[in-house]
């Protein structure tokens, strides 16, 4: 199972066209995509702002929208937030929101022991999070948790906030016999879980209990031919998992691993040449999703010349960014 | 996870279409924003206090809530926020129900006083009626509890037909959308507040399999029967079989293979028995077998073969003293500190793990007895391997300060509790003198005759089908030592470059281990040039060197664990690939170095990179370039 690059697909990357693509994306209230996806439409936010400021074009944005009343209205009596004015909060939208509070600069504008506590209140005896207060178990939420702490400036007081040791041993329960990791203990291994565990276990400084080598091994078989990556075995190759899988073989200190030339070319089709924006894969609709993960990939990869910043592989947002905010995760550096 | 668009091609539209799709979808945007407005303001009303409300109204605001979200989460089944709406009013009615059941009882109860209140008086005046009355009063009472049980049921009932409904818009939905989220959830929410006694948990396992049958990787109808089997306590057995079928279809299921992992690892917890491995392992060749190029069973086989993960060990001691002339390092400025052990561990401690699990005596001459527990300062990680901040950095080395009394001359050390413990000594009238230790023969899980005969098998295999990367893989994982696996490793590499990254990083460590081996008699001098290493992993093993040869190898950058070669004097670098003043950063923290050798790498013909690799060496580094 895999694509075949078209002939005449984009070889090159196309930045400015991508910001275009951006801007006009969220520019129309009234645009049918922006209003159908109002169910998500923080973590949309986080994409498109995180997308253009890895192309140095976030001012932009900020001319165009008040991301501080945004925020405002999505925040929820609970301490969390939701993904727009009027719907629940949920540790998804909540993480999202503090991404989009370091991208604008309004960090001063959250508050940080409520949000701490309604990110506490969500931890289970087992140590796992659940999404809101209906239930439902999932390691994305693990790490939607921890990193909202940690982007928060609480990094250092983890084990005061929540249990950080229940936490990491959950995530250890749902590490698969062939290296990756699953939603739950028990489901099958995907990238974007892995990703989740490793940003988890990262975070928490408990990469050293995994054995890496086999983790990367299952990352590494992720590329095929079309040098595209793809969530699990026998799965077509999605432009999103360039950065699941990429992010988390950079946190194990294996980017090497993988063909960055031959992703960067799966990336570079997957783009629309017209009107910008990137697809899951060539010849697809694009939309910031995608657009911000082909981008980051490539960022990772240092293969977007000098039109990309840096970026940080944990919380995918540019390392200017947190180091503004003056946080700082030393990347595992064990064998 | 798949929140946005995806498998949806860009098709070109002539400009009447475009014209055509707006219409559409401006009046969709107008529909959705009004059924969302009203369903929000629906919420409201059923979440405000009810007290203004007469139940009717109630009633039907809920049954018009419903409907609403019904509509909209048919449509879109991942508004989170619609789903909630939902549970909410499901609990409403429950509560009101129960609320209703409870002054019916009241009623009943009521009436029942005011009943025998009455009889109690006819009684006083009419005896002999006693018995009629008491035998009308026990009928009474039966019926009441018919009537109570009645109600019961019907409310039961009730909630059971609500949630019934809640199990069929979710299956409508997922119909659609088989990976919603949110609609998967709702549906193991209703099946949670059915319980085992109310759910039909033999259809749910059928709607399971039924939409296994569409996509049987769909890992969210996995999690969902992973729910349903425990809440119904269902077997692992019955499972494995049901994986089997599964499995008999299609070999390269790689779901279903993992399902069997994971349930057979529950039902021994946490190890295979020697008959289970061996009954999947030939369930496992048999699809390799008729089709080796089904990536699944080799996968499955690979894991049922892979030995149990290295124990922790304790590889190596020095003793340090201030006092040791041949020592040309600054010590700390600590003035009470005039030694130190370096401890080396072969897999990463915190200190948190340390300060349960290490024991740190000092014995005096004679060495008689227990000798005196050290109270030991805090044991300082040496390039730490991670670590959030320093809130707790794990390491394979430690250093652990001693502040020597007079007269003693053995320190031991001793990590792990009971049957793990690992224990050794160093002499402190011979400082620097390194103690290595042994590595002890470890019984496999897998046993050598399991082993070479499954070897052979693979190999038969590989043979006729030819080198593949399955086929390779698995060969050298099998292979009884790492010398022979490593021209497997450069087949391997030469099949498949897009992983040769990981193929050259497995092959350095394998001849890096082979090096250590053989060069048990002079350690501190080692040397690990010229085997094509692209990676350097290990380094804690040996990092007591004091000169390390890595001349004649691949590497594009020192990696972080140099940082531990506390002892490193000299380096030889030498036809590296290492370009950059970045590339060799973890050797600032190498205090005792001396000579850096870097002649036929990049780095060595770039003056500017060479200057700030200068600038961040210690000044008592010689950088050679001959």
């Amino acid at each position: 199972t895999d694509i075949s690059l078209p002939a005449d697909a984009p070889k090159q990357l196309l930045p400015e066209k991508h910001a275009d693509f951006l801007l006009q994306y969220c520019s129309s209230q009234d645009n049918y995509e922006y209003v159908m996806t109002e169910y998500l439409r923080m973590s949309g936010l986080y994409w498109t702002a995180s997308a253009l400021d890895l192309l140095g074009r976030l001012p932009d944005l900020r001319q165009r929208m008040d991301a501080a009343a945004f925020l405002r209205d999505c925040a929820r009596p609970d301490g969390g937030y939701g993904p727009a004015p009027g719907h629940d909060s949920h540790l998804l939208y909540t993480l999202s929101a503090v991404q989009v509070a370091l991208l604008f600069d309004l960090r001063d504008s959250l508050d940080a022991g409520a949000i701490a506590g309604f990110v506490r209140g969500l931890q289970r005896p087992d140590g796992s999070f659940q999404g809101d207060r209906w239930g439902e178990v999932d390691t994305r939420f693990s790490f939607c948790a921890l990193a909202a702490l940690f982007l928060l400036g609480l990094g250092d007081r983890l084990d005061d906030l929540v249990d950080a040791r229940a936490a990491g041993d959950f995530v250890l329960t749902c590490a698969n016999w062939d290296g990756g990791f699953g939603t739950r203990p028990g489901s099958e291994s995907h990238s974007g879980q892995v990703y989740c565990c490793i940003g988890a276990l990262s975070i928490l400084g408990r990469l050293h209990e995994l054995d890496v080598d086999r983790t990367a091994l299952w990352l590494a078989e992720r590329q095929l031919a079309s040098g595209g990556l793809n969530g699990r075995p026998e799965k077509l190759p999605d432009v999103c998992y360039s950065w699941w899988v990429l992010a988390s073989l950079a946190m194990l200190g294996r980017l090497s691993w993988i063909s960055g030339e031959r992703l960067l070319r799966f990336v570079c089709a997957a783009q629309d040449p017209e009107a910008g924006g990137i697809a899951d894969r060539p010849g697809d609709l694009c939309d910031p999703f995608h657009t911000l993960f082909g981008l980051a990939g490539a960022s990772l990869l240092r293969l977007g010349g000098d039109s990309l910043k840096a970026i940080n592989p944990t919380f995918c947002l540019p390392v200017d960014c947190l180091d503004r905010h003056g946080l700082r995760l030393p990347l595992w550096t064990g064998d | 996870f798949r929140p946005a668009m995806h498998g949806r091609p860009r098709v070109r539209t002539t400009e009447e279409q475009r014209a055509a799709k707006a219409k559409e979808r401006a009046a969709k945007v107008i529909e959705y924003r009004a059924a969302m407005d009203d369903a929000m303001r629906l919420r409201q009303l059923c979440q405000d206090s009810l007290a203004g409300l007469e139940a009717d109204e109630r009633r039907k605001n809920r049954e018009q809530l419903l409907r609403v979200t019904q509509a909209l989460l048919q449509a879109n089944p991942d508004i989170g926020t619609l789903w909630a709406a939902r549970r909410e009013t499901l609990q409403q009615i429950e509560q009101q129900q129960q609320q209703q059941q409870q002054e019916q009882q009241q009623q009943q109860e009521q009436q029942k006083q005011q009943e025998q209140q009455k009889q109690q008086e006819q009684q006083q005046q009419q005896e002999q009626q006693q018995q009629q009355e008491q035998q009308k009063q026990q009928e009474q009472q039966k019926q009441q509890e018919q009537q109570k049980q009645q109600q019961q049921q019907q409310s039961d009932e009730a909630i059971v037909a609500q949630l019934s409904n809640e199990l069929q818009l979710t299956a409508a939905c997922l119909m659609q959308n088989p990976k919603s989220y949110g609609a998967w959830h709702h549906r193991a929410w209703t099946l949670d507040r059915l319980g085992v006694s109310r759910a039909d948990l033999a259809g749910e396992l059928r709607l399971t399999r039924q939409f296994l049958q569409r996509d049987e990787r769909n890992f969210h109808c996995w999690d969902h029967r992973r729910h349903v089997c425990r809440l119904g306590g269902v077997p692992a057995s019955e499972e494995l079989a049901f994986s089997d079928k599964l499995l008999t279809a299609n070999m390269g299921n790689f779901s279903a293979w993992h399902y069997r992992s994971r349930l057979l690892l529950a039902q021994t917890d946490g190890g295979l028995t020697a008959q289970t491995r061996k009954r999947e392992l030939d369930t496992a060749l048999s699809a390799m077998f008729s089709d080796p190029a089904d990536t699944a069973p080799w996968a499955y086989y690979r894991w049922l073969m892979s030995p149990p993960s290295e124990p922790q060990r304790l590889l190596w001691l020095r003793y340090l003293s201030r006092n040791d002339k041949s020592d040309n390092t600054d010590w700390d400025n600590d003035e009470n500190v005039s030694s130190c052990v370096l401890m080396c561990l072969s897999r990463p401690v915190t200190k948190a793990w340390l300060a349960k699990l290490l024991d740190i005596r000092l014995l005096p001459a004679g060495n008689n007895g227990d000798g005196c527990r050290l109270e030991a300062e805090d044991p300082v990680p040496v390039a730490a391997v991670s670590g959030c901040g320093s809130a707790n950095p794990a390491a394979h080395l430690w250093r652990l300060p001693i502040k020597a009394a007079d007269g003693v001359e053995v320190i031991r050390v001793s990590v792990g509790a009971d049957s793990t413990l690992m224990s050794s000594t160093v002499s402190t009238a011979a400082p620097g003198r390194l103690r290595l230790l042994p590595s002890p023969t470890q019984p496999s899980a897998v046993d050598e005759a399991l082993r070479s005969e499954q070897l052979n098998l693979i190999r038969q295999l590989n043979e006729l089908a030819g080198d593949s990367r399955q086929g390779l893989l698995t060969e050298a994982a099998l292979l009884p030592t790492p010398a022979e696996a490593l021209p497997l490793l450069d087949r391997l590499a030469q099949l498949d470059p897009t992983r040769s990254g990981a193929y050259g990083h497995a092959r350095s460590r394998l001849a890096v281990r082979a090096r250590l081996q053989e060069a048990k008699s002079e350690p501190e001098t080692l040397s690990l040039a010229g085997l094509g290493l692209t990676a350097l992993p290990l380094m804690h093993e040996f990092a007591f060197v004091s000169e390390l040869d890595l001349s004649d190898n691949r590497l594009t950058r020192l990696p972080g664990q140099v940082a531990g070669l506390q002892l490193l004097q000299t380096l030889d670098a030498r036809r590296n690939r290492l370009a950059d003043a970045d590339a060799c950063r973890p050797l600032a923290a190498c205090r005792r170095l001396r000579v850096l050798r870097l002649t036929g790498n990049p780095l060595a013909e770039e003056a500017a990179a060479l200057a700030e690799l200068s600038g961040q060496l210690s000044e008592r580094v010689r950088i050679e370039l001959d």
